[in-house]
């Protein structure tokens, strides 16, 4: 029973015996409905599963994760157990790391396949990293294989060319034979497409740069004959093809039957899994091939890159061959940019069953992609240009909001599949298209942020946010060109969410402090009667402009503007309701559910958020979309029967739309409407003629800076850490001093990484598809505990750094997050947020970890404070009240350190962090009154914080309150935020 | 004949064994694992000089045979041949997980890193250890929600029995064992797919 990670521990109080008997009925119902829809031809599940599953959207989601495996789990366990460990024992003693094969030392094995182990290793003459394959020794072994191999390889090497991984050298050594190729950093485009849709710049670049690869290859003579996603790197010098030069070697193994592959026992541990999906008929049939084949398989690829989804698929491999022998790719979804499904005749005829239908010759391929490249690099984006390391979401918003203003963005409702899951193929379906995005063009570009976008009901205005990380205005600009103009204000600081009023006169927003209208174009501004003393986070206007909802916490007051009784309505839980929208028929509010994005951090947090709708006529909150993706942005139709909103679902923010049926319950699915927009906010004009919306680009880095010995000093001193396209939130040091564990967005959602202290290569620790954050290694260095999203509320879960099962620790509906390890490093102390009577309540507890896979129950700590850290004597220093406490973890003494006077200069502490082994020096992080943030040392025998360091820097803002210390140095992010707001013709059906 | 002989041996040993064990000797599942450790050892050997595959060694050879040899002695100790291979198969997937945990420990202390680059990897050799560790993980908590598909996956994968003889330990049908097992498999391979693709030491 120990190791039952996927159940995690049972929920406070619940008895283990009853979380096992739900666990064992769900999954009696999961494997009927899953049995009962094999038995269904696959064109009828997709049917079979939305009825079955009914509303159970966890179930449908849990049933169809399991079926997208059930073709690839074909070859998996097909050989017994105990050969899998006889194969394991032969590849040790085929392990070579620490040999030298003649001038090549191997170093380590960085991948392994079936084509054979790659290792990297050094070239010691010449003191440079490169990549050994090695070869099958059972292929070795055959001379007329060996021979030929050679052959190809050195035809292979004679061949440079900027997208192709260059091959330096054929090598053997004793009987172990290998190929020495150029050592490539990056991902491959398998990788890659996994996370979703490619911009259309990314598609005409890869597919440009792959095209002239295989020109020159086919040019000399060569064919790769393997082509596919997985073979193909994308590096900071873009593209890069592996494997030429294993064509015999590749068709040797795939022409093996079953029968001969079990007579060589090393590959019948390996049962054939590679791919298939790529293959031309004729390869698959046996026949003779030629550069032909390799124009199939370029067809696939860009099928794939251009459509989000496999050109051909079926449950198994028979199918697939059959539908690679047999059928055609189905229409490139309407959705997709018109600039890439120009593309589709091309693909067609690489597609061609019959070499001889197909592109004859590769050039003449290559420049029918540059014509059409050429067709839409008016900004020069599709021309090939040095690409960062890992192809990251926020970047691609600027390339593809930059593309948007020439390409014709097509939009699409269907009342087809639901949400897809992230890296599913999007929406495919083409009958209906009631949204089509025409012209687009940016509308502000001066600023650093500006968001929120509202469009005036004449439609020649747009109201928005806008400014820096310090200080925002609304600004109203005219559609036409000319000056913004910041509205009359006197509502202090951080005003959000401009909404005009339904007579183009006034314009509601809010601020912590309440929710406001302003005359439009200059006059007063008047604080709506709202609750005081609780924190505003949103507000709509009814479609008659006679009430407001006013949002603040998970409550929204409907207040009627001319007197007259308030109303109260709510969502039923305690994450914030925000950018809220009012259907035009009034029998709904809709808003953003949790994610609030202010009053003083910036924007582009990376936590997700929900979409709700709340009945204005009171009853419980419907969820349209749910917490695990960012939902933002809820705008209604006109007849309030369809609901559009932003997603990050699938990596970057598109616009969604769902059917809402007259009860308020989605009817259908929620089906992607735009591709690759990078949208974050909304907004539609009265006419619906015009879109406008934000395009946001979000970066924090990791940065470190000498603690200085006095101060207030500036961060000129400061060095980066990491760069690149991510989103860096909590940091903290490992308990050896050597490694600062952080979490990032650097693979599209947040993963655990750590980099040494000192610089050098960033690792990741997780992998998962959802969000992981907030890293903290057990002091004995062995576990890594972090919070995640994966069951789709926050929990936390710990996995061995050495390897091993990942345990959830926790698994009830609530947020537990921010776990940190006690110094008997058995013991996590985690946070919860749960709703007291008297609103947010947020508590700490500490579970223990009895045995490997097994925990404890939670135990409430009651310390009531935030910010933990552990001194080398056990005890905790965290933050209290603005203000610095010690205290045991078991309930025993505390002690106020510090606590700031009020109305005075002492800084407010938000987060505390001790150096590791250093119980002497307490070291703080405040934010003042304009957002600066600020570091603080406090003797842990009293005294009064020292001022050491300040954020002085407006284009270097730390806006969160995480940060480390260690070796003498501190550790943080720093935020690089810019967005803008565009204008797109628009025409809704 | 040598050979024929040294097998007979071995057979009879493991079939004392086995008895020994189903009855509580502790000290005789002790002595078994040298003997699995070296029937996994012959055929890795075989694998590294790429003997054809043997018939008589398939992989259920060494239950069947165990069990045949029991027969023909007639000092059968076991109510049925179900019994005895339900029995041997959780012996195996204890042994089997036993030794490949060992391995990955002492490969980690020598510094031995493996990283997969994609998924064919999740089949690959190299990762052989740390898959099946991982599997035996996953069939713990498949055991927990659904034991007999569980079982079923350690008849197959761990005895390496076939259909048939799957279905007679576990008195179902043919297609019972067969659907069972095609969804047993598909839900511990997404397991398995999940878990953290980087294993690394410090």
């Amino acid at each position: 029973m120990s190791e039952i990670s996927r159940l995690g521990v049972p929920r406070l109080g619940d008895n283990f015996d009853a979380v096992l008997m739900s666990d064992k009925d769900r999954w009696k119902e999961i494997s009927e409905i899953i049995e009962a829809a094999l038995r269904r031809p696959p064109d009828e599940r997709q049917a079979f599963l939305a009825n079955a599953c009914a509303e159970d959207e966890p179930l449908r989601l849990e049933i169809e994760s399991l079926l997208s495996c059930h073709s690839d789990a074909e070859a998996f366990m097909a050989s017994p157990a105990i050969d899998v460990l006889a194969a394991a024992i032969v590849a040790d003693s085929d392990s070579l790391i620490g040999r030298q094969l003649g001038p090549y030392r191997v170093d380590a094995r960085i991948g392994s396949g079936g084509m054979g182990d790659v290792y990297r290793a050094t070239d010691v003459r010449l003191r440079r990293p490169v990549a050994l394959k090695i070869l099958p020794r059972h292929l070795a072994d055959d001379a007329y294989l060996r021979e030929r191999f050679v052959e190809e390889a050195q035809a292979v090497a004679a061949v440079r060319h900027p997208h192709i991984c260059v091959l330096h050298d054929v090598g053997q050594d004793g009987k172990t034979e290998f190929l020495v190729m150029e050592h490539l950093e990056g991902e491959t485009l398998a990788v890659r497409l996994a996370r979703g849709p490619l911009s259309p710049t990314d598609v005409f670049q890869y597919a440009s740069e792959i095209a002239d690869a295989l020109v020159a290859m086919h040019e000399s003579g060569i064919t790769h004959r393997d082509l596919k996603p997985g073979n193909i790197m994308l590096t900071s010098s873009g593209t890069k093809l592996l494997d030429f030069g294993l064509a015999t070697l590749h068709n040797a193994m795939f022409s093996t039957d079953e029968r001969s592959v079990a007579s060589h026992p090393p590959l019948a541990a390996t049962p054939l899994a590679g791919t298939i999906q790529y293959m031309s008929p004729e390869q698959l049939q046996r026949q003779e091939v030629d550069h032909r084949t390799d124009i199939f398989a370029f067809g696939a690829l860009l099928y794939e890159m251009v459509a989000g989804r496999k050109a051909f698929d079926a449950e198994s491999r028979a199918d697939l061959v059959a539908a690679i022998l047999t059928t055609d790719p189905a229409p490139i979804p309407a959705s997709v940019a018109e600039a890439t499904r120009a593309l589709e005749p091309l693909i067609r005829r690489c597609l061609a069953k019959d070499p001889n239908q197909r592109w004859q010759n590769t050039r003449d391929m290559a420049d029918e992609i540059g014509q059409l490249a050429s067709g839409v690099s008016g900004t020069g984006a599709a021309s090939p240009v040095p690409r960062p390391r890992v192809v990251h979401v926020v970047l691609a918003v600027a390339i593809v909001t930059a593309l948007a203003a020439v390409a014709l963005w097509r939009v699409e409702l269907a009342n087809a599949p639901r949400l897809q899951t992230r890296g599913d193929p999007p929406p495919v379906d083409d009958a209906a298209s009631p949204l089509r995005l025409g012209d687009t063009r940016l509308l502000t570009a001066e600023g650093q942020i500006e968001v929120d976008p509202a469009i005036s009901p004449d439609g020649r205005f747009v109201a928005y946010s806008g400014g820096n990380a310090y200080a925002m205005r609304i600004f109203v600009r005219p559609v036409s060109g000319g000056p913004a103009m910041p509205l009359a204000n006197g509502a202090g600081d951080r005003p959000s969410q401009p909404r005009w009023s339904p007579d183009g006169r006034h314009i509601l927003f809010v601020t912590p402090e309440g929710a406001f209208v302003a005359s439009a174009f200059g006059g007063a501004t008047r604080r709506l009667d709202s609750p005081s003393g609780v924190w505003v986070f949103g507000a709509a206007w009814s479609p008659d402009g006679r009430e407001v909802a006013i949002a603040h916490g998970g409550s929204l007051t409907i207040v009627p503007l001319n007197g007259g009784a308030r109303r109260q309505l709510s969502a039923q839980s305690s994450d914030e309701l925000h950018h809220c929208d009012w259907s035009p028929n009034r029998t709904w509010i809709a808003c953003v559910s949790g994610n609030w994005l202010g009053p003083r951090r910036l924007f582009g947090n990376v936590a997700p958020s929900a979409i709700v709708v709340l009945p204005t006529m009171g009853g419980p909150a419907i969820e349209i979309a749910n917490g695990k993706a960012q939902n933002l942005s809820p705008v209604w139709s006109p007849d309030s029967r369809r609901l559009y909103f932003v997603s990050n679902h699938q990596g970057i923010g598109d616009i969604y739309s769902v059917d809402v049926s007259e009860d308020g319950h989605v009817s259908g699915a929620a089906v992607r409407v735009t591709t690759g927009l990078g949208a974050q906010s909304i907004a539609f004009s009265t006419d619906r003629r015009r879109l406008a919306y934000t395009a946001y680009s979000a970066r924090a880095n990791l940065w470190s800076m000498p603690i200085p010995s006095r101060g207030p000093v500036d961060i000129s001193s400061a060095t980066a850490l990491t760069s690149g396209n991510q989103i860096i939130e909590m940091m903290r040091m490992s308990p050896d001093g050597k490694w600062v564990l952080y979490d990032s967005t650097l693979h599209g959602n947040a993963d655990i990484f750590r980099i040494p202290s000192g610089g050098g290569p960033a690792e990741r620790l997780t992998s998962h598809a959802e969000n992981e954050f907030a890293p903290s290694v057990s002091p004995d260095g062995r576990l890594l505990a972090y919070h995640s999203f994966r069951t789709g509320t926050r929990d936390v879960f710990v996995q061995p750094l050495e390897g091993g099962p990942v345990e959830q620790v926790t698994s009830t509906p609530s947020q537990e997050s921010y776990p940190m390890w006690l110094s008997d490093s058995r013991s996590l102390i985690f946070f919860d947020q749960a709703v007291s009577n008297n609103g947010q309540f947020r508590g700490e507890f500490v579970v223990r970890r009895h045995t490997p896979g097994t925990w404890g129950t939670p135990r409430v700590l009651g310390l009531d404070g935030g910010s933990f850290t552990v001194l080398p004597d056990g005890n905790l220093a965290y933050v209290r009240a603005g203000g610095v406490e010690i205290g045991t973890s078991d309930h025993g003494t505390r002690r106020v350190l510090y606590q700031p006077t009020p109305h005075s200069a002492d800084p407010i502490v938000q987060s505390v962090q001790a150096e590791p082994g250093d119980g002497r020096t307490l070291y703080l992080k405040s934010h003042d009154a304009e957002g600066r943030a600020s570091f603080w040392s406090l003797p842990v025998s009293g005294g009064v914080p020292a001022h050491l360091v300040r954020f002085d820097d407006l284009s270097r803002p730390s806006s969160r309150f995480e940060f480390a210390v260690g070796g003498g140095r501190f550790f943080f992010a720093v935020d690089d935020h810019r967005s803008n707001i565009w204008l797109a013709d628009v025409t809704e059906r | 004949m040598t050979e024929a002989i040294a097998k007979a041996a071995r057979i009879e040993h493991v079939t004392t064994l086995l008895v020994a064990w189903s009855g509580g000797d502790r000290d005789a599942l002790d002595q078994l694992v040298p003997l699995v450790h070296e029937e996994l050892r012959r055929r890795a050997r075989r694998a590294m000089v790429h003997e054809r595959a043997d018939h008589s060694l398939q992989p259920t050879a060494l239950v069947n045979e165990v069990y045949l040899r029991l027969v023909d002695m007639r000092q059968v100790q076991w109510s049925d041949r179900a019994h005895f291979l339900a029995l041997a198969a959780r012996l195996m997937r204890r042994i089997l997980i036993d030794l490949a945990r060992a391995q990955l420990s002492q490969k980690r202390g020598a510094g031995a890193v493996a990283v997969s680059l994609d998924e064919d990897a999740m089949m690959s050799p190299g990762r052989g250890r740390e898959n099946l560790v991982a599997l035996d993980d996953a069939l713990h908590a498949l055991a927990a929600i659904d034991p007999r598909r569980s079982q079923v996956v350690e008849l197959r994968f761990f005895a390496g029995l076939d259909v048939d003889e799957t279905a007679e330990v576990l008195k179902v049908s043919r297609r019972t064992v067969m659907r069972d097992w095609t969804l047993a498999r598909t839900w511990l391979f997404r397991e398995l797919r999940k878990s953290p693709s980087v294993l690394k030491g410090d």
